[in-house]
């Protein structure tokens, strides 16, 4: 509906949004139906006129305006206050202009009215007793355009009023607006999440003027979960970013948003290759399960958020304390990630085209050793093994410099490319924003073959059916598609770790005549090339590795929810609604024909498919009660909700003893049909939740907010089905008290909270049964002399019937603060988490012959404090400055394991056992080892590391077989010898503290974006090299390895043999420090002038350059210092994770 | 028209009605496309399916990474085969197994997973049969039918524990399903304790498995499999420890053991083939020389990579053994593991002829000119296991070929159990003694001999050498002749590839050969260390790690 209610003069600009208006909206209408779902009636106005067609007996003014508008497409500007005081009437209009009317209908009404650039400003009028004797000022028509401070885009819908009046108008989607005003009038100008300004009209009559976005400010908007609350409202720990922030950074992914710009939450990238999705923890690892935070977009909850056009989103809301996402109980153990889309606003259609062009390249290459070093290494490494040994390469300068495999793998120049188009627009009943997107990444390695590319669709639609009545639908269609999946797997299989580890001496191509005679016939060729074969056997040519990559991933997925949502009165509120998440993955793969390496080979081809299809669908029924009771204010909600997930995969695959077309890799297309393999299973879960909030303010001063709820999940024990999760939180706005005088603090919040979330994020959906696994556990037995393949089946886990809920209970006690004017605003937040009853499967001993259960066996606690700081200012007229920084501090410890070592393995690397575990005491995943001192440099210092047995008195060498420059290994619990019992903690691999700067810069039409993240105090094993093959190429620091010569080296002696087990023991020597500092987004824009730009019929136009990962400072040695992992006990382990790549882009934002 | 007061009583009647639509029943779910254990066991077909699972687990031979091909490592252990595969530090763990130490050419790492692995799969296959025994009473079957199956189920989990406590010797010895997390930590048993167990179990299956072939039992374990393997662990039971079976109330000696092998000799079932060559023919598997042997296949096409061996019902011994590289027929490029030593190659007779049965078992490749692409691994002698070989007839059509060799294993040959006899009656009947020993060598047309101790010891590593069987009778043999011979296997043969003639590649340095067996560990692998770790001292560490 069309009513702008103005509030009354002197309040501010955000009572708009205060319920009061909204019942006394409804008051004045009549309920005469009760529709729960009603067609659209109009989605867009039709061609309106100036004329109208009415016929009313004793009709409140309301009432009539309401279809003056719908027919004319005129908005009324009036205050309830207005309304309430005019008196019914009588009204038989056919045809008739619409001035007539309006004559008619204020005649004799309290009130009288000036059309305004087609809106009806509504105002008293003032009676001839009351005409002030001041001299009476001309009135002067103004124009004016309103636009955003930061972007220069016009601003829809902003509320320009007339101080001490209530004459005024909305701006149309230019940002336009039209007024008679009296001169020397003050305009104030008010719109959502924008500070308020007022500003002199003067003499002026044509006025422009830029609101700048409150993101520090009091009156923004943060959503809560099934609501939104005003910032200063909140007591909870939530914090935000928005799209002001989103758009700028131009991001490839969603969760990128988040790396740096938020306090508390720590986004660490995976991996670089395209379409890899970044790890993400909200206030550090509670559990050493999925510790992925809970993703709810536009309140439907999503298990990824991968497929969102980062460009669609309007903002994120991060609940980081139990208390705030306490409501999503069962799940918010995490933190909640609260996503909301982008709407249409009332008014002209905006059409806006976003796009990128850019060149990607490896930030960094790690330098190894060229063919003549690696073969002085390896005869040193023989040598050193026994100097009978005899040496592998005789004459090392012969072999000269050999292959730099970096080089030959990474790509130069790779694209990226981005477009994304998006209309929105509607009127005062409908709005709409439709969007289209395209992006594509190839791979720095592998380039094509290692491609991301993905569509979207968007529409987003809200519309008013009755005054009462709402009704919206989001439809998202994204297709997808990815070629060549790589992890950060063991090194083995994967390109870049072979390219680091495989001889420099192997050629890419092998060239020699002789050579070739002997190569195997299905050795990998290019075109006539073939590629070369390491003669040591053990790592594959990466590139001939690359060659061979098919596969592809296409995911569909359709995401849709409607809603309804109707006011009922008395500050009641009622909605309802249904989303659906459908996805269906096709992957594709042909391994062709290949000989790699003796241990790496496919003597046919296979081609398979494999096809699922997922569903998630979910009712929630909400009704929400607000008012205000003098300074009592009242916000309650209950509600319920049901999730059900359906999942169902079906696969084949078929091999052919001749090649088979990548272009054409069918399954029918092979030929061998007894080779046919097929499989296909389903999975589901359920989830019932019931819901309520109770959130109390007295005057905005004393605020108070408590949240029980009750989940219900099929992912649990029979006997656990139901858990129950309460919260409570409360915050003092003491600069609202009548003793606080501002001064520098203008602004000033405490609060503090309590409360329990819930965990049920586990891989599997039956973790508490144990099913019988029949999936390729069968025998040959004979029948007729002949073989057959019989059915087997065994148990797949132990069950555990009384699986529970994992619980995380945290107390938060937070700070928010505006200094000078809300020219800085501070927040900050303690907090204690402490996960109890981990879901975890301990490792239990292998004699019990199944999985462990999952059981409640552990608790990890994590504190931390968290800083957020905004500044936001204009230095000159010209110059302005947006500058935010946060820093959060989190220190992680596990304090409880229930089983018999009160340990449990960590993640293993190639043949060393766990190189992390959980122990109680230390943090999660910490590095698990022996420590070192130094290098022992002689045969003395050995023979004097000694051990005398207490009892027998005998003494005994503790490191009976080192040689000088082998490792001092310390013998931690003193019993003489080195094992596992000596190791200890040698790091964590959760940084201690994470920070991130923004900074923006404004001057003129130019804007500078710096954004920088820093990650402090974690530990990473860098596992690039493999020692554990002798005959891996080394990287060059090794060239810096002990020897009689080289006393100080910071490398052990070089050993083929390594009898200390200097490479193998899990030790300090692997361990390296992980800061760093990286500036992730550099990028400069230029918004053309707009007296240039209007003349092609242009809102603006802002063309920019932007580098990415332009500066990285970190003293670590591997590809990359960010290192995320999919399992939290993985965290820290570089096993050749591909490098995050350093992009050019040059874009256009444009608007029509 | 509704008043706001009763608008506000009917939004709340349907929140109420929605909030009490949700029933307990559309939380209590189960999985869609699997089946419950509570509603398991219940069939004879599912019986038959829980029975194939415990089978399975023989057929395993790389679980979690840790390749595992374990009559492959009991090759390398015995003084017949070097670890060897790519290079000195491919496969640590499997070279570990030369000397049990650390040597001048190859580290030794008591954590590496190889030796976690053979735990793993013993266990693995142990719970399974547990599982099977617990609960087959709960099907609905006849009680002939459910004592079969629980006959093989013993049967199985003997052969189970008999390998755990040859390879580590000190194990805990686990009944019935740990199910109860109170009793996941169980002490080691003496392993007296643990051979009795598994004799216990043998003769119980040996009440209801079929007097039999393999191939009439349709390769399911028959009563003379039992019977052949309780004399095996008489045996190794008696060399190791010097104390007879105890098998609940009966006692398995010498008299009695020589009592079951007649019977297998005489029962009329089993014989020779002609030709010592053909018995690892594909056409003679469960042939008339079976007694126990593991039905291999390719029936389940698996792809993948090695990793997935488990998953498919393939001899992943084969790839273990394979020549490395070599490309083309007749042979498909294997890991270059479990090389035979020229010890074992000087073992053959060669007069008056040749022993065929030399090259029956010794495959000599020594230069591309010998097969194509053949590249010399670590330790290579220029032998490879000719028995289990990466041979044409074996290649699966349509599987991963490494994860999918068809080839079974033949454990228990019906010459190892004339051999078994004659070593019993040596001093007891020597006139039997020498008859079941000369069965052998005449097969084979070697002129007789008499049965001593030596001989015959000669004969088995002869007649049984790659077949996994060696390192046990050296062990039983005692640990100061396990020393001697795995010693006497350092002998450098006129194929290794070394000396000063070295190119780029995977060399081996003359002390690669060198054995010396560390016997302080009494021939024992160690308890994984992760296990003691998890156990939080209940697990013991054996002697000597």
């Amino acid at each position: 509906m069309t009513f702008t209610f103005l509030p009354q003069s002197g309040s501010s600009g955000a009572a708009l949004h205060r319920p009061r208006y909204r019942h006394q909206l409804v008051s004045v209408m009549k309920l005469t139906t009760f529709l729960l779902l009603v067609a659209f009636t109009q989605i867009s106005a039709k061609g309106f006129s100036q004329t109208v067609t009415l016929s009313y007996r004793n009709a409140p003014l309301g009432k009539i305006f309401r279809d003056i508008q719908k027919q004319t497409g005129y908005h009324f500007l009036c205050t309830t206050e207005q309304l309430s005081s005019t008196t019914k009437v009588d009204l038989n209009a056919h045809d008739m202009p619409l001035k007539e009317v309006l004559e008619l209908c204020f005649q004799s009404q309290p009130v009288t009215y000036a059309i305004v650039n087609k809106t009806i400003v509504v105002s008293e009028r003032k009676s001839p007793g009351s005409i002030p004797l001041a001299p009476m000022f001309l009135p002067i028509h103004i124009t004016g355009t309103v636009t955003d401070s930061i972007t220069g885009n016009p601003l829809a819908g902003v509320t320009v009023r007339v101080q001490g009046n209530t004459m005024g108008a909305l701006t149309d989607a230019n940002g336009n607006f039209n007024l008679d005003v009296e001169g020397n009038a003050v305009l104030v100008l008010t719109y959502l999440g924008y500070n308020m300004k007022a500003i002199e009209v003067g003499q002026r009559t044509v006025l422009h003027i830029a609101l700048s976005p409150s993101t520090t400010g009091l009156n923004q908007i943060v959503v809560i979960g099934y609501g939104t609350a005003k910032k200063t409202d909140v007591t909870t720990a939530i914090s935000s970013v928005t799209d002001a922030t989103i758009d700028k950074l131009s991001i490839t992914r969603v969760e990128q948003a988040l790396q740096g710009t938020l306090p508390g939450v720590m986004v660490m990238n995976q991996n670089g290759q395209p379409g890899d999705k970044p790890m993400i923890r909200v206030r550090g690892t509670g559990t050493n399960n999925d510790p992925d935070p809970l993703y709810i977009v536009d309140g439907f909850p999503v298990s990824s958020i991968e497929y969102i056009n980062p460009g669609d989103i309007a903002r994120i809301d991060v609940l980081k304390d139990a208390a705030s996402a306490a409501i999503y109980g069962a799940r918010g153990a995490n933190g909640v990630i609260l996503i909301t889309t982008k709407k249409g606003k009332p008014g002209k259609i905006t059409i806006s085209y976003d796009g990128y062009y850019g060149i990607q390249n490896v930030w960094r290459k790690v330098p190894e050793l060229n063919a003549t070093q690696y073969a002085t290494m390896m005869n040193e490494a023989a040598k050193n093994a026994s100097p009978d040994n005899p040496l592998p390469y005789p004459d090392p300068a012969s072999l000269g410099k050999g292959t730099n495999w970096q080089d030959a793998l990474f790509q130069k120049n790779v694209p990226i490319v981005s477009h994304q188009i998006t209309a929105s627009g509607g009127n005062e009943q409908t709005t709409y924003l439709t969007s289209f997107s395209y992006f594509d990444q190839q791979g720095v390695i592998g380039g094509p073959k290692s491609e991301f590319t993905r569509y979207t669709f968007r529409l987003n639609l809200d519309q008013k059916v009755f005054d009462f009545l709402k009704i919206g639908t989001n439809v998202n269609y994204i297709f997808s598609e990815r070629r060549a999946i790589f992890d950060n797997g063991d090194q083995g299989g994967q390109a870049l770790g072979n390219a680091f580890n495989i001889d420099p001496i192997t050629p890419i191509y092998e060239t020699d005549p002789a050579l070739l005679a002997n190569y195997n016939p299905n050795a990998v060729k290019n075109g006539d090339k073939t590629y070369g074969i390491s003669p040591l056997a053990t790592f594959p040519n990466p590139l001939a590795q690359m060659a061979l990559l098919n596969g592809n991933n296409k995911i569909d997925k359709l995401i849709g929810n409607v809603y309804g949502e109707l006011t009922l009165g008395k500050g009641f509120k009622f909605r309802s609604s249904y989303s659906m998440d459908l996805e269906n993955i096709t992957s594709n793969s042909l391994t062709p024909i290949y000989y790699l390496l003796p241990t790496s080979s496919h003597p046919y081809a296979t081609v398979s498919k494999n096809f699922s299809r997922s569903t998630n669908w979910q009712t929630e029924n909400v009704l929400s009660y607000a008012h205000d009771f003098g300074k009592n204010n009242i916000q309650a909600l209950i509600g319920q909700s049901a999730i059900k997930y359906f999942y169902e995969n079906l696969g084949g695959s078929r091999n052919d003893p001749a090649p088979i077309d990548p272009g054409l890799a069918y399954i029918d297309v092979a030929t061998d049909i007894a080779s046919s393999v097929n499989n296909g299973g389903a999975d589901t879960r359920t989830l019932a939740s019931y819901f309520g909030r109770i959130a109390y303010d007295y005057d905005g001063r004393y605020l108070a907010s408590a949240v029980l709820r009750r989940d219900g999940s099929s992912r649990f024990g029979r006997n656990n089905l139901y858990a129950t999760f309460p919260s409570a939180s409360a915050a003092w706005v003491i600069s609202k008290e009548a003793f606080f005088h501002p001064g520098v603090v203008s602004f000033l919040k405490i609060r503090g909270s309590w409360g329990q979330n819930g965990n049920e994020n586990l891989g599997s959906s039956f973790p508490w049964a144990s099913t019988i696994n029949t999936a390729d556990n069968g025998y040959t037995f004979l029948m007729n002399g002949q073989e057959y393949l019989a059915s087997g089946a065994s148990l797949s886990a132990i069950s555990n019937p009384d699986l529970k809920w994992e619980t995380s209970e945290q107390t938060d006690f937070g700070l928010d603060m505006d200094l000078w004017n809300e020219k800085v605003s501070i927040s900050a937040d303690y907090y204690i988490k402490t996960t109890k009853g981990l879901l975890i499967r301990p490792s239990i001993p292998d004699i019990v012959g199944y999985s462990a259960p999952y059981v409640n066996g552990g608790n990890v606690q994590n504190k931390g404090i968290e800083l957020g700081i905004n500044y936001r200012g204009n230095i000159t007229r010209d110059l302005g400055i947006n500058a935010s920084f946060n820093i959060s501090h989190n220190v992680n410890k596990v304090t409880r394991i229930d089983n018999t070592s009160g340990t449990i393995a960590g993640a293993n690397y190639i043949n060393m056992g766990s190189i992390t575990r959980m122990a109680v005491g230390e943090p999660i995943a910490y590095f698990w080892g022996v420590k070192t001192d130094g290098i022992f440099q002689t045969q003395d210092e050995i023979d004097n590391y000694t051990y005398t047995d207490p009892n027998s008195g005998t003494v005994k060498k503790i490191q009976p077989n080192a040689k000088p420059g082998d490792l001092k290994f310390i013998d931690q619990n003193e019993d003489g010898t080195i094992n596992d019992n000596d190791r200890v903690n040698l790091g964590d691999p959760n940084p201690k503290l994470t920070t991130g700067l923004t900074i923006n810069l404004f001057y003129k039409h130019l804007d500078l974006t710096v954004f920088t993240i820093g990650m402090f105090g974690q530990k990473v094993f860098n596992g690039n090299y493999r020692f554990d093959k002798t005959v891996s190429n080394l990287p060059s620091t090794m060239l810096d390895s002990w020897s009689p010569d080289n006393t100080g080296a910071k490398y052990p002696r070089f050993v083929s043999n390594d009898p200390n087990r200097n490479y193998s023991t899990v030790s300090d020597l692997l361990l390296e420090k992980d800061n760093f500092v990286r500036v992730k987004d550099l990028q400069l824009g230029y918004t053309l002038p707009e007296a240039l730009t209007t003349r092609f019929k242009v809102t603006s136009l802002r063309l920019f350059v932007a580098v990415d990962n332009a500066f990285t400072f970190t003293k670590y040695s591997g590809f990359d210092p960010e290192i995320g992992a999919t399992s939290p006990l993985s965290m820290g382990i570089d096993r050749g994770v591909y490098p995050q790549s350093r992009t050019f882009r040059f874009g256009i934002d444009l608007k029509l | 028209m509704l008043s706001n007061h009763k608008k506000h009583i009917l939004a709340l009647a349907i929140t109420m009605l929605i909030l009490a639509g949700c029933s307990k029943s559309f939380l209590e779910l189960s999985p869609p496309s699997q089946v419950e254990e509570t509603n398991f066991f219940q069939t004879q077909l599912q019986a038959d399916q829980a029975l194939a699972g415990v089978y399975h687990v023989l057929q395993w031979g790389n679980i979690n990474h840790g390749h595992s091909p374990i009559m492959g490592f009991m090759e390398i252990a015995s003084d017949d085969a070097y670890a060897g595969g790519g290079s000195s530090s491919d496969a640590v763990g499997a070279k570990g197994l030369d000397n049990l130490s650390a040597t001048d050419a190859a580290p030794f790492n008591a954590t590496d997973i190889t030796y976690e692995s053979v735990w793993n799969i013993y266990y693995q296959g142990i719970a399974r049969a547990n599982t099977l025994l617990a609960n087959i009473g709960r099907v609905s079957a006849t009680d002939d039918y459910k004592n079969e199956v629980s006959a093989e189920a013993k049967f199985l989990r003997a052969v189970f524990y008999f390998g755990l406590v040859r390879w580590y010797e000190n194990v805990p010895l686990v009944t019935a399903p740990l199910l109860d997390p109170d009793k996941y930590n169980q002490p080691q048993a003496p392993p007296e304790d643990v051979l009795n167990q598994i004799a216990a179990d043998l003769v119980d299956a040996m009440q209801y498995l079929p007097k039999s072939s393999m191939k009439s039992s349709n390769g399911h374990a028959t009563y003379y499999s039992a019977e052949a393997l309780l004399a095996r662990v008489y045996l190794y039971g008696k060399g190791v420890y010097g104390s007879d079976l105890k098998a609940g109330d009966l006692t398995i000696d010498a008299a009695k053991t020589r009592a079951n092998l007649d019977e297998i000799i005489n029962s009329g079932t089993f014989g020779l083939f002609p030709v010592y060559a053909d018995i690892w023919r594909k056409e003679n598997e469960m042939g008339i020389e079976s007694v126990w042997e593991i039905d291999c296949s390719d029936l389940a096409f698996m792809s993948g990579s090695t990793s997935n061996q488990y998953q498919a019902q393939g001899n992943y011994n084969v790839n273990y053994f394979g020549p490395r590289g070599v490309t083309g027929t007749p042979y498909t490029a294997g890991f270059s593991n479990a090389i035979p030593t020229q010890a074992l190659y000087e073992e053959f007779e060669t007069t008056p002829i040749v022993d065929p049965r030399r090259d029956a078992t010794i495959l000599l490749l020594n230069s591309t000119a010998d097969a194509p692409g053949l590249i010399k691994g670590w330790q290579h002698t220029g032998y490879f296991n000719n028995k289990y070989n990466t041979a044409a007839e074996y290649l699966t059509s349509s599987g991963l070929p490494s994860i999918n060799w068809g080839q079974n294993i033949h454990v228990i040959r019906f010459s190892d159990v004339l051999l078994m006899a004659s070593e019993l009656y040596l001093g007891v009947d020597q006139s039997k003694a020498d008859l079941y020993l000369n069965r052998v060598r005449e097969r084979v047309g070697l002129p007789d001999r008499a049965a001593t101790e030596d001989n015959i010891r000669h004969e088995r590593r002869v007649e049984l050498a790659g077949e996994g069987v060696r390192y046990w009778d050296l062990l039983r043999y005692g640990l100061a002749y396990t020393k001697q011979m795995i010693d006497a296997s350092s002998l450098v043969g006129p194929y290794y590839n070394g000396g000063g003639t070295l190119t780029a590649g995977a060399n081996t340095p003359p002390n690669a050969f060198i054995m010396n067996w560390d016997s302080t560990k009494h021939g024992h692998i160690p308890i994984p260390p992760s296990q003691i770790i998890l156990s939080n001292g209940t697990l013991q560490q054996n002697p000597g790690y």
